[in-house]
């Protein structure tokens, strides 16, 4: 099964009209968290606008493959779950948002492993990108460490004083 | 001996799951408020939940009330957000009228341009992360890579 997420906020209709496309052309089961209302024109698509979390995480979970917008949330629970994740940055030139942080942070996501990013939706037109299996490393476990450690430093220094 | 307190702050969605990463630096020998806007389902414990209107003006307003009154009760020994907005609100307060230590951190989302809030809450906090290299520049020596979530 391959889940597909984009959240609230401006409708990011070029990622869900392609992959509605191709879950009719390939005959593809999708479940789908589109952020706005929509009428899936393949009869594989089970469409929610939006899901409760315990659900969410359930299809997440349950995913061979996610297909997501470049948002940090998504990005991070991938890495956690270990999943595949094909990411299409949303674009200020389309109004998906209101700037192009997105493709930003989708360029730093290009040569780890475990994603793929797609700018142009065209491209998910293939059996290379929708049968994408490579997983990503376990979260960045060296990052999120040091992190901690700078913020833990921090509060037992200025609590002392 | 009491228990230190935390104020966690932040919008939901993407700045939540960074926020949580930052949560897991506060032990059992902290308390943990969260304040959030309900959308993200998250269930978190000893959350206050804000909801947005149509007006942002109005909103931080009346944003800007609640948390000064929460701060006045709760009184926080460290505040600590990962945007927008809200987090703002309670940094600035915090900072200027009860001296409350304050950390920043910037999302991973941005990698080579500060955000607005960033820009804003920098001047105000004690501890400033950013997690990528890339956006050191663009601050002042204030700021840290120490590294980042993903």
């Amino acid at each position: 099964m391959i889940f597909v997420t984009t959240s609230k906020g401006l409708f990011f209709k070029r990622m869900i009209k392609a992959i509605d496309t191709l879950s009719e052309k390939y005959s593809l089961y999708m479940i789908v968290q589109g952020g706005y209302e929509y009428h899936p024109e393949s009869e594989k698509i089970k469409y929610y606008t939006t899901l409760p979390r315990d659900e969410f995480e359930r299809y997440f979970d349950q995913a061979d493959l996610v297909i997501s917008h470049a948002g940090i949330g998504n990005i991070i629970m991938g890495k956690q779950k270990c999943k595949p994740l094909i990411i299409v940055p949303r674009l200020k030139k389309f109004g998906e948002h209101h700037n192009d942080h997105q493709l930003e942070i989708a360029k730093k996501l290009e040569d780890q492993r475990g994603f793929k990013v797609i700018y142009n939706v065209d491209e998910l037109d293939s059996m290379e990108v929708l049968s994408f299996s490579e997983k990503p490393a376990k979260e960045d476990v060296e990052g999120k460490k040091a992190i901690i450690q700078e913020v833990r430093a921090f509060c037992s220094n200025v609590l002392q004083q | 001996m009491r228990k230190k307190k935390v104020f966690l702050v932040s919008d939901p969605g993407g700045h939540l799951s960074e926020l949580l990463v930052l949560a897991e630096a506060f032990d059992e020998n902290w308390q943990k408020t969260y304040l959030t806007f309900p959308e993200n389902y998250a269930i978190l414990e000893n959350c206050y939940y804000f909801k947005r209107s149509k007006w942002i003006l109005l909103d931080i307003l009346i944003f800007g009330f609640r948390i000064f009154w929460l701060l006045l009760i709760k009184r926080p020994d460290v505040v600590v957000s990962t945007g927008s907005y809200i987090g703002m609100i309670a940094i600035a307060l915090a900072k200027i009228f009860l001296r409350v230590p304050c950390i920043f951190m910037e999302c991973s989302a941005q990698v080579y341009t500060p955000s607005k809030t960033g820009r804003i809450v920098y001047h105000f906090t004690d501890l400033f992360l950013v997690q990528w290299e890339d956006l050191l520049p663009k601050y002042g020596d204030k700021a840290k890579y120490v590294g980042g979530v993903i």
